[in-house]
């Protein structure tokens, strides 16, 4: 479970200028550069990489893309060393529809984009300071969040203007426009067509699909009241509102199909400009399922005792209360075991009590919370599961007998496991074979290990014989005949292959070593062997090896102790063929069986 | 003084050498019969000893070369030619009849300036040179005569050691072209120390008690059968969870989706969900999640809407995947144990499940596309996040590592959730290891308490444990590796 997001997913990472966060931080207090650094990792920001002078780059969990600006990472370490507590006062000024006149931003959102892309919100930020480090962390935000919440601008895109150029020519209309309408796209010096957009810029290649790929009568448009295009969401903004570091007024849209993820994402962008120092207006939007963004606060209410017991602490409720503060959470009231938390709406994250529990964790303090060790009530047992306790039977004979286990990954290519085994390769509905792998050594799963130890033995040739290799592992295999919805289709067994080669292998030792494995390991004294063709071995030096098994049908009757055959795999001389196309120069035997099958039969 | 061992070869060569005090290696091996190789070695182990000194000496043979071989009567040409002329004056076809052209002007040259024979033009075959013995003596032996005759007279195989040959004629001999040869040879020479004289070389086995022998001499190493490394690594790790209370589980690696991905809330539309992230198998291979797990089913699709704000996809949660961890595994045990628990509160569990884990990832000295993940749950009453920091804490601590610390971080599927840090001594500083939390409790839906879970990757264990820098190793099969890899004690 520990990297299901750290190794399995992309880490979004930020860097951070120390003097920016002390700065930021501080509120007049005296704080150390190693303060911060030290605190840091406790706000589950991993540190990446420090330069040792200024900038320090961190990684951070995608659920928090608040902190992909060092304004969010200053407000939660603000709280974590105590120097500002509670909610940021975030205050958006709203324009009541009852009153008399119009919102001076208004945004209709027609029905036609409703199949397309049908979510849009947004807001006005006004009288700050873009400057060239605000500018360049708000990219960047805008980025992580297209990136996560916004499933590569999937389900969430933003856009950025110069309120101050747009003139006041509201409301705009959000609707859908045919592929030859044009305008200047951003960063763009001419008027082009949105279908030339699509097809040769960056944007338009990389985002245009998004749209395309929809319902292919027009593409999602922004326009002005004028008719002037403010935005192609989710590909690219118009050339006309483009921010710069003059800019002091803010219009940001969010467009999407998911109003929760826009709603959030807004709300990240509302905190950032608010903390930077612009004042927030509110944009009404009317139209579909669409809203004027509440950006309202919730209430959560937390049970102490279930944080306590959770946490293993003994907080009081005024402890728990602070510890929620210090996480830059606001507490409406507590009463009895309840504290009542107010979670401000960039906290997108907090969905119910057990994320209020961590949030308290995270306040009193991480490094705080001492391991206990108490003895365990149950008492643990190494009977293992299914067919192990004979795989470690086999492993004890297998090495007596001088053998070297390796260990191959069950993820092979079609060239290892049957083109160099001089085995035919099945076709493709045959194999079970691993979608958009990107590496063909991760192409299909194996069905024989034997395989494996032969190239395993190739790329051993400098190395001083004899070479006793041996592995146990598992095997895929499709289920054969018509499958139950309710089975499993890919049927996982385990198998024992073992290889051998030097100037003396031969047939009879691979006989040998397989029928004192099985007697030393399965208690099976009945192996025969039966000429058989299969590869990788040679004709005529091939057998099926077959046991006699108590059969389960019979066992219980007045046959008891009927018994019948079972072939459990085979035995043979590698074909020297597949030796030379390996460049193995030693003869080579060895042999494949299934411990999974007979063997635990015959084994009780 | 410690008593001194002897080979049974030693005592033969020292037995010999106490009749014979110094003899050459052959002329050993001969007397104390023994193979040329046994006596050889024997000299070398006492030599170490001080038992023996050896010493080489260098023997010149002679022989007869190509031109000497061919010599009529295996005499000098001249001695040919005087014993010719003893019977009175020939001419030179005469001569030439006996010795030949080239060896008669050769013998006729020596003779000549030595005043042996003289030349006349005269007489009834007037134009033809005769040659007739002159008034002056000639030498019993010629310079040379005695050296050749030495050599010609041994049998040929054998040759004549140089030292039975008169030097100063030998000298003169070898002038002559290709007459005789000379082959130097080096001979070892075995001579006994006197200390050797006291050393017991009673045969043991006449007394029914084993020869001892030098049990300080080097052998060879031996190639030897061994289960895997990392095989070991996983075994140890086992034991660890077994002692702490812990019952291994296992499960399938072809997983659905619906257990792999949505009954641990990850959203259907999660990046780490994407092909490029998790390896799916082909749409043939789909299971009916509703047929399988129906009343989980239903549950997980309400939970999914409510928690993330959007649509359940039965078809995404029926697609078959390789599992991306073993959580897939535990929590189904977890449920299905409650839900046939025959009594309530179900009782305590604390299991473990180990297995290879898949991540469609191309492979570095740091990341595998498929590898071995351990996970260890905990269902008991009371159990708090600071038991799950003991449990990890004793569970680094029996592998030997004693610095650990545990920092916030987020896994979708529990709340709240930390990652282990521990410090490594050889790199000199904190790594990642385990992620540990408590299972969100919508995931654990049904279960009378919190869940505890905690896990990782055993290969990084395993790298601290070896001193491997590069994970592949571990699926190399390199032999020289597998042969020679020792685990440390405790992790480095």
């Amino acid at each position: 479970m520990a990297s299901q997001c750290k190794g399995g997913v992309t880490v979004p990472v930020v860097a951070l200028s120390y003097a920016r966060l002390l700065h930021l931080v501080s509120g007049g207090r005296r704080i150390t550069k190693d303060v911060i650094s030290q605190r840091l990792p406790y706000l589950g920001l991993d540190i990446e990489s420090d330069d040792k002078k200024d900038v320090v780059r961190i990684e951070y969990s995608p659920n928090r893309p608040d902190y992909a600006t060092d304004v969010g990472v200053s407000l939660a370490l603000q709280g974590l060393l105590g120097v500002k507590k509670g909610m940021v006062p975030f205050s958006v000024k709203k324009y009541d529809d009852q009153a008399c006149g119009l919102p001076p931003y208004r945004v209709n959102v027609e029905r036609s984009v409703s199949g397309v892309r049908p979510i849009l919100t947004g807001i006005a930020a006004k009288n700050g300071v873009l400057d060239d480090v605000l500018l360049r962390q708000l990219v960047s935000l805008q980025e992580d969040l297209h990136f996560g919440l916004g499933r590569n601008r999937k389900k969430v895109a933003i856009g950025i203007h110069d309120l101050a150029k747009m003139g006041g020519r509201f409301p705009f209309r959000y609707t859908m426009v045919p592929a030859g309408h044009t305008f200047v796209p951003l960063n763009a010096k001419t008027e082009m067509s949105i279908s030339e957009i699509i097809e040769n810029t960056k944007a338009g290649r990389a985002f245009g699909h998004l749209v395309t790929s929809l319902k292919n009568d027009g593409f999602p448009v922004i326009l002005d009241s004028c008719d002037n295009v403010v935005s192609l969401p989710p590909v690219i903004n118009s050339n006309m509102t483009a921010v710069t570091t003059k800019t002091t007024d803010i219009f940001i849209d969010v467009t999407g199909t998911s109003q929760y993820a826009a709603e959030g994402a807004l709300a990240i962008l509302a905190l950032t400009l608010h903390a930077a120092g612009f004042g927030l207006e509110s944009v009404c939007v009317r139209g579909g399922r669409n809203r004027t963004p509440p950006l309202e606060t919730r209430i959560i209410d937390v049970s102490l005792r279930q944080a306590n017991d959770m946490l293993g602490l003994n907080l009081s409720i005024t402890d728990a209360a602070s510890c929620l503060e210090k996480c830059r959470l606001g507490i409406s009231r507590t009463r009895g075991d309840v504290v009542s938390c107010i979670v401000p709406p960039y906290r997108t994250d907090i969905i119910s009590q057990v994320d209020l529990i961590e949030e308290i964790a995270l306040g009193y303090g991480t490094w705080r919370i001492g391991p206990v060790l108490s003895h365990p009530k149950t008492f643990g047992n190494n009977i293992r599961a299914g067919t192990s306790s004979i795989t470690h039977a086999v492993d004890m004979a297998m090495i007596g007998m001088g053998f070297v286990e390796a260990l191959n990954s069950c993820l092979t290519s079609t060239l290892s496991l049957y083109e160099m085994a001089g085995r035919k390769t099945p076709k493709q509905n045959r194999m079970i074979s691993t979608v958009n792998s990107k590496s063909s050594e991760h192409a299909i799963l194996r069905d024989s290990l034997l395989s494996g130890l032969i190239e395993n033995i190739s790329k051993n040739i400098h190395e001083e014989y004899p070479q006793k290799l041996y592995e146990t592992g598992t095997v895929f295999l499709r289920r054969g005949g018509r499958v139950q919805a309710s089975n499993d289709v890919i049927s996982e067994k385990t198998h024992l292959a073992a290889i051998y080669a030097h100037t003396d292998s031969g047939f009879s030792k691979a006989k040998s070593i397989l029928q004192s494995v099985l007697s030393a390991a399965c208690g099976v004294r009945n192996v025969r062997t039966a000429p058989a063709s299969h590869r990788p071995f040679a004709d005529g030096r091939c057998a099926k090896a077959v046991i006699k098994t108590a059969d389960a049908a019979h066992g219980r009757g007045a046959s008891a102790g009927a018994a019948s055959n079972a072939a459990v795999g085979y035995v043979g001389e590698i074909d020297p063929e597949i030796l030379s196309s390996y460049k193995i120069r030693m003869p080579a035997s060895g042999f494949e069986i299934s411990l999974s099958d007979s063997l635990p039969a015959v084994a009780k | 003084m410690s008593k001194i061992v002897l080979h049974a070869i030693e005592k033969k060569i020292i037995s010999s050498l106490r009749s014979e005090s110094e003899q050459s290696l052959d002329a050993l091996a001969d007397s104390a019969g023994l193979s040329l190789d046994q006596a050889r070695r024997g000299v070398e182990w006492l030599r170490h000893k001080g038992f023996v000194s050896v010493s080489d000496s260098k023997e010149t043979f002679l022989s007869l070369d190509k031109n000497g071989l061919e010599l009529p009567n295996t005499e000098l040409p001249e001695r040919t030619l005087l014993n010719t002329l003893a019977d009175g004056p020939r001419g030179i076809s005469a001569l030439k009849d006996v010795l030949g052209a080239s060896l008669l002007g050769v013998a006729m040259g020596i003779a000549k300036k030595n005043g042996w024979v003289t030349a006349t033009n005269t007489g009834k075959n007037a134009g033809e040179t005769t040659l007739s013995l002159a008034a002056t003596t000639v030498p019993k032996l010629l310079p040379g005569e005695s050296a050749l005759n030495a050599i010609a007279k041994s049998d040929q195989k054998t040759p004549v050691n140089a030292i039975h040959v008169d030097a100063k004629d030998l000298q003169y001999l070898l002038r002559r072209p290709r007459f005789v040869k000379q082959t130097t040879v080096t001979t070892k020479n075995v001579k006994i120390d006197p200390s050797a004289k006291k050393l017991s070389v009673d045969d043991g086995y006449k007394k029914g008690a084993l020869d001892a022998i030098d049990v300080s001499a080097a052998v060879p190493n031996r190639t030897f059968g061994r289960t895997h490394p990392l095989k070991d690594v996983i075994s140890e790790i086992k034991e660890i969870f077994v002692t702490l209370g812990f019952s291994e589980i296992s499960g399938s690696m072809t997983q659905s989706c619906f257990w792999n991905f949505d009954a641990l809330l990850t959203p259907q539309d999660h990046p780490s969900r994407e092909m490029q992230d998790t390896f799916y198998l082909g749409d043939d291979l789909s299971i009916d999640v509703l047929d399988s797990s129906p009343k989980h089913a239903k549950r997980i699709a309400k939970t999914h809407t409510d928690t993330w704000h959007q649509k359940w996809r039965h078809s995404e949660a029926e697609k078959m995947v390789l599992r991306t961890h073993t959580t897939c595994v535990t929590l189904r045990h977890l449920l299905d144990a409650s839900s046939t628990a025959k009594k309530r509160p179900a009782a305590d569990m604390r299991v473990f499940s180990l297995g290879r884990v898949f991540r469609n990832e191309k492979t570095s000295y740091k990341h595998l596309a498929e590898f071995t993940q351990v996970e260890g749950v905990v269902h008991e009453k009371g159990a708090t996040i600071r038991d799950l920091m003991g449990i990890q804490t004793e569970f680094y601590r029996r592998l030997g590592l004693s610095k650990v610390k545990f920092w916030p971080t987020f896994f979708p599927y529990t709340e709240p959730s930390f990652q282990s840090m521990v410090y490594n001594e050889r790199l000199g500083k904190w790594v990642e290891l385990f992620g540990m939390g408590i299972f969100h409790p919508h995931v654990t839906h049904g279960l009378e308490y919190p869940v505890l879970a905690w896990g990782g990757g055993v290969e990084r264990i395993a790298m601290l444990k070896y001193g491997v820098d590069d994970v592949r190793e571990f699926y190399a099969n390199n032999l020289q590796w597998l042969r020679s890899a020792r685990g440390a004690s405790r992790c480095r």
